[in-house]
Parts: C-alpha cells; structure tokens; sequence
C-alpha cells in the first residue's frame, strides 16, 4: 500500500446553529500519510488540526472531499483496531484503575484477555506506569492521563497512530519516552499523524510537517525543506576571544556577515536527557 | 471480582452498581426493619398481614435509585459531551453506544441485591410465611348488591380449591338510617360461616376462611343493612389453598419491580443521545420516581402483595406492567435511531 492515510479535498463545515454563523473548520485540504512516516500537524488553536483527526478517526463527517485511511472510509468497522486515535481531553471511565482500563480497550479491540493483559503490562511499563496500575484514573496527573491514553492507542498495534496532542502536560522524560516510542512505531510501519504546538518535539520527531491555518495548509513538506535556507553558517568550538576577533574579520573581508558570537549552549532538553543517564544518588 | 461479568460495559457496570449499591440497599434494610419496629400497627397487621408495613419499598427503592445514578454517571454514553465520549463512541460496537449493555448490567446488579432482601426480609416485616394465589373474583350484573338487589355472584375462574374469601367492597350513601350491611356468603349454592363483620365503611377488609374446596362461584346475599354495596374488579378476591415457593414469588416481585429501573434508564438512554448529562439524569430519576414511589406501573402492587402473601406470578400484575416495558423498550429502540443519526 502506498498511502496510510489519503485525503483529497476534504471540507468540513460545522452548519449555522441559532445566530451562530456556518464556521468552516477545514477548506479543501489534501494529506498524504505513507506508512513509517511521521507527520506533525501544526497550526495555532481552531486551525482546524483536532477536526482533521476526528476526521480519520471516523468521527466527523467532511462536508467534502474523500478520505481513505488504509484504503478503507475512516468510520469503516475494520479500521477500529487498526486505527489508532488519542483524542484530547479526560479519559473515560476514571473511577477504573489504569490496568482496568487498558482491560476494557483491550475487550473492546476483540483482543483475547490474556493478550490483552500481556499488552498492558507492557505498555504500563513502557510509559512508567506500572506502579499506578492500579489507582482510579481519576487520581492522575494530566501527564499520567496522557501516558495512558497513549498506551490505550498502542494497545493494539494500530497501523495508523492519529495523536492530538500525545506530549502536552508529559514531563521532559515522559516526551522524550513517548518520542521514542512513535519512532519505533514509525519503523515498524506504522504512520503517525500528530497535532502539536510542541514545535521542538515537532522538529525533532517530524519526518514532514503541515502546517494549518484557519482550516487551510499554509505550509507543507519535509522539515529540511521548510526550514533550510540558501546560506550557510559555520559554527566553530575551541577558540578564544582572539581567535574569534581574527575569524570574524576574515569573514568580513569575504563578503560574509557576523551576525552574533555567542557562548555554545544545549537545549534543556539535552540537559534532562544526561540528568536521566546518570544513576539516582549522583542526581 | 475483577473479572466478574467481564471486561465490557455489561460488566464493568455490574461491577460498579454492585459496589455503590450495596450500601445503599443496606442502609435502606435497615431503616425498613426499624421504622416496621417503631410504626408496627398490630389492628391492621390483625386484617391483612404485612401490608400494614409497606416498608420492603425501601431497601428496594434504595438498591433502584441508586443503581440508575451510578449507571447514568459511570457509563458515558448517557449524555453528550461527558469526558471520554469520544472514546466509547469510537469503541463501541453497539448501537447505543453500550448504554444496552450497561443497563443490563445495572438490571443485573439490581436483581443481585434485590433478590436476597425480597427473600430474606418480608418475613421480618410480617409478611405470611408462604404465598397464596389471590383470584380476583368476576362481579356479574352491575357489581351491586343492597335490599333492593340482594342477590350478587361472583365467578371464580381458577378450578383450583380455595380457603379464603376477601372482600373489599365499595361502600354507597344510606338509604335510611345508617345501618351495616349484613351479608352472607355462599359457595357453589352451599352456605359458608357467617361473615365476621358487617360492611360500614369504604373498602373496609373483611376476610372469611373455610375449608379448602373448589369455587365455581360464591353468591352473596344481602341480609340486612341500609347502605348498597358495589363490587368492582378489584372488590373480591378468592385465595388458593396451595401454598406457592416463597423464591417463586421473589423472582415474580424481582421481575415486577424491576420495571422502573429500566423504563428510567432506558429514557435516560435515549434523552442522553441528544442532551447533557443532567437532563438525562434528570428524566431518568423522574421516572424511576413515578414508576417506584409514584405507584405508576407494577412496583407498588407487587411489593404489597408480597407482603400480603399474594402469589404474584397469578395476579393481573404482569398485565400492569406492560405499558411501562412497552415504554422503556420503545425508548431503546428510538434512541438506537436518534444515536445513528446525531453520531457522526
């Protein structure tokens, strides 16, 4: 199969209610999705990104177009297992334990209770869990939330990952864990759709991006592509204040610009990531 | 227990109503046992025995309402835009988004409480040891019996043998000075012992047993008195001789009372497809209401006859309630459409 997910020209148009004008949610948009790719969809809020999902999800009805997810209509029964979608908002349920809930999806995948224990295990412990397997949901962190909600989306090994915000309200190790997991999903071949604002995490796990405006794509394509330019920049490391002066000079002379000499610095994130390599006592 | 009704929301609702309505329940045994203890009428206990303390409807109302509210506010198909709607109405393969199966469960865990209390407690509360059919007896003619009509037969379909003679007859304006209906009672033509009582006021209970025998028709005869009798469908009653299994009418009165609770959450299935969660919750709890405490439908008659010592699976009962199923399977086959219609 070429294409996870295929859309052409989908429109949706929530109708006028009372003296609530027609609000057009999506305009004709096209998206394809290959499977092992993934896909982050960014825009500012109301650009349309969770309508999009539901969408595929088989939760909304377009006003136009054509959607194929799998090859199949999105609301297709067939596609409830192989489609995965973490929607925004409160688990269902929440006087469950987490392991009860995961019990419950599994049932209603049509996952054997044994395999469906097996899974949840695995995921509670993949997503760090395990020790709250057994509290009601209700008793989560909006980070727990998210974390279960997304082993409720991998419960079943879904082909097609359609994610609504997957890290928003995670921790720095619970992201970088939910980025490793989409990675591997991805090269298993699955194809992750991911609405976001995390823009780093975008960039880092994003093979290609989209990027939705007022429920039109504004921009589209692979990352290097969006965001690389004409010119180059060299970064240098190891030389003193002399050593830059004499650099800068010489590009000078080149026709080139400084534009700023800075002290190199990581990201937080990396700092998080070495804080986690390094064992408890020494934290 | 965990995996006791499965993983489903059959399951997971039975689980969950037997865990918030056991308490419930109990507390309403309770309070059943010590308001029977405080307000018991030994007079009225004397005339029928049982209904003088109608308090089984409380444990038994207690387990209903509460297993409708946990229903309603656990499983998130009963109503829109509650947390997590998205989810079963993506995972559910049902047509009403598992509401069927939750309402089953919640039946269930009903039937699981309800049960023992109707077994265990109406002998607590006065209620004869066994059961009886109660034949409600076929006035011919108008139904009246005073000087000026002083022959009345009452039919009694049933062939089986019967030992008690119940009436309850409407009770008309004096014609004279107010004088007490004396009546006698006959039997297939053969007089029984004389009525323990002469009629005066409205519906007054007067009972008459006699050795078990097989009925055709009784006859009464008006002797003396001053104020007409009338006799209505439900003004005389003929009971069997053959004691009927105390479980037999507990499952009859499970059944019968029963019916609220799903009427309640059927409506409450399908008010939720297309409102909030309270509106649902709001016409659920109103109707549980009326069909429970508002004595429209089966509940009532049947929690009084069991403390009569009436067997129920006999009585006219069944017959009553078949407006209020006809109602709640209604409401479950339009909500099924009204979902398929607002889903998507």
């Amino acid at each position: 199969m070429a294409t996870a997910i295929s859309v052409r020209q989908l429109a949706v148009t929530y109708p006028a209610r009372g003296r609530q004008a027609a609000v057009a949610a999506l305009r004709p948009v096209d998206l394809e999705v290959a499977p092992g790719r993934i896909v982050g969809v960014l825009g500012p809020n109301g650009a349309g990104k969770s309508t999009l999902l539901r969408v595929l999800a088989g939760r909304q009805r377009p006003t136009a177009g054509a959607v194929e997810v799998l090859g199949l209509d999105p609301a297709a029964p067939a596609l409830r297992r192989r489609v995965a979608w973490q929607p925004e908002g409160p688990l269902p349920l929440d006087v469950l334990s987490a392991r009860e809930f995961l019990q419950w999806i599994g049932a209603e995948l049509g996952l054997a209770n044994a395999d469906a224990d097996a899974r949840a295990e695995r995921w509670l412990d993949r997503l760090d869990l395990r020790r709250a397997g057994a509290r009601w949901i209700r008793t989560f962190s909006t980070g727990m939330h998210k974390r279960l909600a997304l082993a409720a989306a991998l419960l079943a090994d879904p082909d097609v990952l359609l994610l609504d915000e997957p890290t928003a309200g995670l921790d720095p190790f619970g992201s970088e864990a939910v980025m490793q997991i989409l990675r591997e999903r991805a090269a298993a071949g699955a194809a992750v759709l991911m609405a976001s604002h995390h823009l780093l995490e975008v960039e880092e796990i994003c093979d290609e991006v989209v990027v939705l405006q007022d429920g039109a794509i504004q921009a589209r394509g692979r990352l290097d592509d969006l965001l690389g330019g004409d010119a180059h920049a060299l970064v240098v490391r190891g030389l003193d204040a002399r050593g830059l002066d004499g650099l800068a000079a010489d590009a000078r002379a080149r026709g080139g610009q400084v534009l700023r000499v800075e002290r190199p610095r990581d990201h937080l994130f990396a700092l998080f990531r070495r804080l986690r390599q390094r064992p408890p006592e020494s934290r | 227990m965990s995996a006791f009704g499965g993983r489903g929301p059959f399951g997971l609702t039975l689980r969950r109503c037997l865990a918030l309505a056991a308490p419930a329940t109990a507390l309403g045994v309770a309070a059943a046992l010590l308001l029977h203890a405080r307000w018991r009428d030994e007079a009225a206990v004397e005339a029928a025995p049982g209904a003088a303390s109608p308090w089984l409807a409380l444990p038994l109302c207690a387990a209903a309402f509460a297993v409708v509210v946990t229903t309603m506010r656990f499983w998130p198909a009963f109503g829109r835009g509650r947390a997590g709607r998205d989810w079963i109405d993506r995972l559910q393969r049902g047509r009403l988004g598992g509401c069927g199966c939750a309402l089953a469960g919640a039946l269930v865990a009903y039937a699981l409480l309800a049960l023992p209390v109707l077994l265990a407690l109406p002998p607590g509360l006065g209620a004869p040891a066994e059961a009886f059919a109660a034949h409600a007896l076929q006035p011919q003619g108008g139904g009246l019996l005073a000087a000026a009509a002083p022959r009345l037969e009452l039919r009694c379909p049933s062939g089986e043998p019967v030992r008690e003679l119940r009436l309850r007859p409407l009770v008309g304006l004096p014609t004279g000075a107010w004088q007490g209906a004396v009546v006698r009672a006959y039997a297939d033509g053969e007089a029984l012992p004389p009525l323990p009582a002469a009629f005066g006021d409205n519906r007054q209970p007067v009972r008459l047993a006699f050795p078990p025998r097989p009925v055709r028709a009784f006859t009464l005869v008006y002797e003396s008195g001053a104020v007409p009798l009338g006799f209505d469908a439900s003004a005389a009653e003929a009971i069997g001789s053959a004691p009927r299994p105390r479980w037999g009418n507990a499952l009859a009165a499970l059944l019968l009372t029963a019916v609220p609770a799903f009427v309640a959450l059927a409506l409450g299935a399908l008010v939720g497809q297309v409102s909030r969660p309270a509106t649902a919750l709001a016409t659920a709890a109103a109707a549980l209401f009326l069909g429970a405490i508002g004595g429209q439908g089966p509940f009532l008659p049947a929690v009084l006859g069991v403390l009569r010592g009436e067997w129920l699976a006999t009585t006219a009962l069944f017959r009553a309630g078949a407006p209020s199923l006809t109602l709640g399977a209604a409401a479950m086959i339009v909500a099924m459409f009204v979902r398929a219609k607002v889903q998507r």
